[in-house]
């Protein structure tokens, strides 16, 4: 059995992801529901929400560990959580089997295919080119979940 | 406004399990590879196209239809991890790892909807 303690922090780490997951999946379905989509379309609403969850979470992975203010917990509110209950992987695949054989679905999945990998690093390199967490200008990750971060030049 | 519920609801535990089930396969699995999220997202692909062969949309409540399949499976699978995953192989030096990661999963998923549904079919009782 695990003590207290780590149950503790394992039904809260859960409880925010859960969280962040319920957001997100709102945030989805209601961009479904503002764009919606003939079956032989390009799936304009599920590509956009994907691309975008790309990469923010490519962002979020590229910030060192403690780095986001306020909490530890974040992270993974906002990566785990949001971010994998904005995008979709299953309605995707059924969209794209929806549409095939067809021009449509090469269409689609080309686009999802290599939009992964560069929405990911579109996030990633947004972090660098902004210098968050280089090492004269990060806070020690380790201070505390609490305390904020230095004010960074603006 | 039940449909709404039935969302967040359906969000909340599908972050929830995809997070349970991916960290525990991954910690077993013990490679680099996100196998995790691989069974995750084919598994959610499976059981979305399962859903859609049995026609799910037409026979159950539209609340109900809408927070299993857009809420529950929809955050259960993930792109954005898949994503930062495949360039996270290709940046660790393993292209190879990264590409099949992406078109792997892809065509897996879309196969898994196909069988899916195609079960889905058969095990529907015909309408009417």
């Amino acid at each position: 059995m695990a003590p207290p303690s780590t149950l503790r922090a394992s039904v809260t780490l859960l409880a925010v992801i859960g969280a962040g997951g319920a957001i997100g999946t709102a945030a989805r379905y209601g961009t479904a529901l503002a764009i919606p989509v003939h079956l032989s379309a390009y799936p304009v609403a599920t590509f956009l929400v994907n691309v975008v969850g790309a990469v923010i979470l490519g962002a979020v992975a590229a910030l060192p560990t403690g780095w986001l203010p306020a909490h530890k917990l974040t992270q993974p509110a906002i990566g785990t959580g949001f971010c994998g209950g904005l995008t979709t992987f299953s309605t995707m695949s059924l969209e794209i089997y929806e549409r095939a054989p067809g021009g449509m679905a090469v269409l689609y999945a080309g686009a999802s295919l290599l939009a992964a990998p560069l929405c990911a690093w579109a996030g990633h390199a947004l972090v660098k080119i902004a210098h968050v967490g280089s090492p004269d200008q990060q806070p020690p990750p380790e201070q505390g979940p609490s305390k904020p971060p230095e004010k960074r030049q603006t | 406004m039940t449909t709404l519920l039935a969302i967040l609801v359906g969000g909340f535990a599908g972050a929830v399990a995809r997070h349970l089930a991916s960290s525990s396969l991954q910690d077993r699995a013990g490679t680099r590879f996100p196998v995790g999220i691989l069974a995750v997202n084919l598994s959610g692909a499976f059981v979305l196209g399962l859903l859609h062969g049995l026609r799910v949309d037409g026979s159950w409540p539209h609340w109900l239809a809408i927070g299993v399949q857009a809420g529950l499976i929809g955050a259960y699978t993930t792109y954005s991890t898949w994503a930062v995953d495949s360039l996270s192989l290709a940046r660790g030096g393993a292209p190879r790892a990264a590409t099949v990661n992406l078109a792997g999963s892809l065509l897996a998923g879309v196969l898994l909807v196909w069988g899916g549904d195609s079960l889905g079919a058969i095990l529907n009782p015909p309408a009417g």
